[in-house]
């Protein structure tokens, strides 16, 4: 499978401003996918963001600084404060504008085949299937071990499979 | 089955489509990340602060309560500033909340500090001298708490200011035991999220719910009164929760689910022991229930969350999911009306006695001590009558002293049609005992609850604090959110107004006494004094409204500004009358005709 150029080098002399118009569309659609929420989409690509901008020196000059995008916002999405975090948000915060994702994801097949998958499933098949992630590559971005990154993906198409095959019958 | 990748590329394409990226991208990243740079060197300030005080102890209240210039010293007295959040955006953590209490009538509010930190009062020490709540600090910006928070308990008075806990995870929701010599809590520093409970001076901290198979969390710990168990959540917290309402002894023993219904938050033990109100359902449409302990039935209460007894297990306060918050109370006599105390924030605590709440808030600002005495001091009129005016603000309000002695004040406006700068006033029918929309017909009884007609709630009420007893006098407070309109009030019993003059803020029948219009020259009115005069209100969309004391052929020759301009109003309204006036900003522009 061809990989993602997006996933491949940015010159290390870019411009901050310039990674991050070519890369939030992307990054927020992956997330969104991934979370099923463009509220908690738009957070996770502000956070990798900022933690990006804060190592810019460091990650500009990195040969793939599109992957480190993705692992920080990957760690952010799973990490137990941030879990920890929203138990406490829902009483703590204005109520959240209706999300547009959620009544799209109701209507679209594919959208509601993703939601059949576990969320590490969809980041799974997101960054091998859709950014052309190898499986080491994944597995880093995902901190978890390249078997495991198999294991996801192999259920998740599976899941896909289920969901989508009787509609092409 | 397509490609995978193209089914892929195909749900992003859908996705983004549906959310798409704001236009200001980039800036607004820029503010995200220039507000996220400077709280981390904030932090690091507030943390140097707490460790300060974890040395120096009771040296912070005096460094707190002698700090006489920084706005929310202990002891001052709020008000709102609508400045605050105004450059937050819905999903932005740019504010500062802070630990409040106020009396159950919504006066005397004191802010108990915490400076520029996020800190959320929590619970009440069972003697009533403490409260306990806890302190996010850290990185983490974009949340309404940092990276890491932490459990304190101070003096009600905001002084003597106690840190129980200290490590990197998140300590939340402190609850002082019945005896108050332990304090519930839920943290997420074994890695998963338990109920911990420690000495009420911080030692001792045990994980309560230290299950087997602990994939799910345990959260929003509430003691039984004779402190032998304990209530918590049990689930994965949200989006997507599914947590449960559980039990287990306060040794850590015999865990088990005593409510198997999902989405249950904020669990809270009625002090007679016999229930266990809760919050359930999705934001923002929660409602609060209540789990009969004996019959195992629940009760639906009233739209809102996180419900806090009273002592005597009568009533709740209930804290509101729309628009800015508030909070009330709901008697449990009369489920589904919730008395509205306050339209931001949300209430934390009943004190022991009954006769306090402890809440949160943001947007909340210190005044200066001369602040409380902005509003006179007036009379109240006797039973069954009603008195008129407008505050020094500029709301017109209408007091009516009900039969039993008691006071409600309102905000003269029909809430029917309140858009723009102009609203319509209403007037008091004393045949009926109704506020009255003269012009479209809504009625509302004298607390201002809906009655009739065409209006999308109730009344906005004004906070009334007795200043004495005898004579009955009193000063106009803070403006609240609308009474809903499902808490419907009682039809009139008397004859309606039709075409009778009504008492209102904008037609005062009588106005000003003659005694009271000789103490000023009308060529050079004081700001500040009210007048009634006979005028033309002039209000088009392109201009200031202006009360023309000489309205000829379309044109105002004289007269002052008394609004701004309207968006989307008519072109141009006309209405004459007597007005009732207050020069606000200066001289007007020509003696106007008092009568």
């Amino acid at each position: 499978m061809p990989v993602d150029r997006r996933l491949e080098a940015v010159p290390a002399s870019a411009d901050f401003e310039l990674f991050f118009r070519d890369e939030r569309g992307r990054l927020f659609g992956s997330m969104l996918l991934i979370t099923g929420s463009s509220h908690e989409a738009d957070e996770l690509v502000q956070e990798a963001f900022f933690k990006v901008w804060e190592r810019w020196d460091r990650v500009g000059s990195m040969e793939n600084p599109t992957g480190y995008l993705y692992r920080t916002a990957l760690n952010a999405q799973r990490s137990a404060y941030r879990r920890a975090v929203r138990a406490a948000k829902r009483t703590l915060s204005p109520p959240p504008s209706p999300d547009p994702f959620a009544a799209v994801a109701d209507r679209d097949e594919v959208l509601r085949a993703l939601g059949a998958m576990t969320p590490r499933q969809r980041a799974a098949v997101v960054l091998t299937e859709l950014h052309g992630y190898d499986t080491d590559e994944a597995a880093s971005a995902m901190g978890i071990r390249p078997g495991t990154v198999r294991v996801l993906v192999s259920k998740g198409r599976a899941a896909l499979r289920a969901r989508m095959e009787p509609n092409d019958a | 089955m397509p490609d995978v990748k193209d089914l892929l590329e195909r749900a992003l394409e859908t996705a983004t489509a549906a959310s798409p990226a704001p236009r200001d991208d980039f800036d607004r990243f820029v503010r995200y990340r220039d507000r996220r740079h400077r709280n981390q060197r904030l932090a690091a300030g507030a943390v140097a602060l707490v460790l300060a005080v974890a040395v120096l102890g009771s040296a912070l209240a005096v460094l707190r309560t002698s700090d006489a210039r920084r706005p929310g010293s202990s002891g001052s007295v709020v008000q709102i500033d609508p400045g605050i959040n105004q450059a937050c955006g819905p999903n932005d953590a740019c504010w500062d909340a802070d630990v409040f209490t106020m009396r159950v009538d919504g006066s005397a509010v004191t802010r108990l500090g915490y400076g520029d930190d996020r800190d959320f009062g929590y619970s009440w020490s069972p003697d009533g001298q403490r409260v306990a709540f806890y302190l996010g600090t850290g990185v983490e910006d974009g949340e309404r708490f940092d990276s890491t928070a932490d459990i304190y308990t101070m003096a009600t008075d905001g002084t003597d200011v106690r840190r129980l806990t200290d490590d990197p995870g998140l300590d939340l929701f402190p609850v002082y035991s019945p005896d108050g010599s332990k304090i519930a809590f839920t943290s997420d520093r074994a890695g998963t999220v338990d109920v911990w409970v420690m000495d009420v001076n911080g030692s001792n901290q045990v994980r309560l719910t230290a299950f087997e198979d602990d994939r799910l969390d345990d959260y929003h710990p509430t003691w039984s009164p004779d402190g032998a168990q304990l209530a918590f959540v049990r689930g994965k917290v949200p989006p997507g929760a599914d947590g449960k309402l559980w039990v287990i002894d306060a040794d850590g023993s015999n865990g088990h689910v005593l409510l198997d219904a999902p989405l249950v938050s904020f669990p809270v033990w009625s002090p007679d022991g016999t229930r266990i109100a809760f919050d359930t359902g999705d934001w923002p449409e929660v409602r609060v229930q209540m789990l009969g302990l004996s019959s195992g039935a629940v009760t639906d209460i009233v739209a809102g969350h996180l419900p806090r007894w009273s002592p005597d297990s009568t009533r709740l306060l209930v804290s509101l999911t729309e628009g800015s918050g508030g909070f009330g109370i709901v008697d449990l006599d009369a489920p589904n009306r919730l008395q509205v105390l306050r339209s931001t924030g949300w209430a934390a605590a009943w004190s022991p006695e009954g006769q306090r709440v402890l809440f949160n808030d943001a947007g909340l600002t210190a005044g200066s001590p001369d602040d409380a005495t902005a509003e006179p001091v007036l009379q109240a009129p006797p039973a069954g009558e009603v008195i008129a005016g407008f505050t020094e603000s500029g709301i017109p309000f209408l007091v009516v002293r009900h039969d039993d002695g008691t006071l409600t004040a309102v905000e003269a406006v029909s809430p029917h049609l309140a858009t723009g700068d102009v609203h319509k006033l209403l007037g008091w029918c004393a045949s009926s005992r109704t506020f009255d929309d003269r012009f479209h017909g809504a009625r509302f009884d004298e607390r201002g609850r809906y009655v009739s007609g065409p209006s999308p709630s109730g009344l906005v009420p004004i906070t009334v604090e007795i200043v004495s007893e005898d004579p009955l006098t009193f000063r106009l407070s803070e403006r609240l959110s609308a009474i809903p309109r499902d808490d419907t009030g009682e039809r009139p019993t008397g004859p309606l107004c039709m075409d009778v003059p009504l008492l209102s803020p904008g037609i005062a029948p009588g106005g000003l006494t003659p005694a009271e219009l000789a103490a000023s020259s009308p060529s050079a009115p004081t700001i500040g004094a009210r007048w009634s005069v006979e005028g033309t209100l002039v209000v088009s969309p392109d201009g200031e409204a202006r009360l023309c004391t000489s309205y000829v052929d379309g044109v105002c020759e004289a007269g002052a500004p008394v609004t701004g301009p309207v968006p989307d109003g008519p072109d141009e309204l006309v209405i004459e009358g007597t007005w009732y006036v207050i020069v606000r900003t200066g001289v007007l522009d020509d003696p106007i005709r008092a009568r």
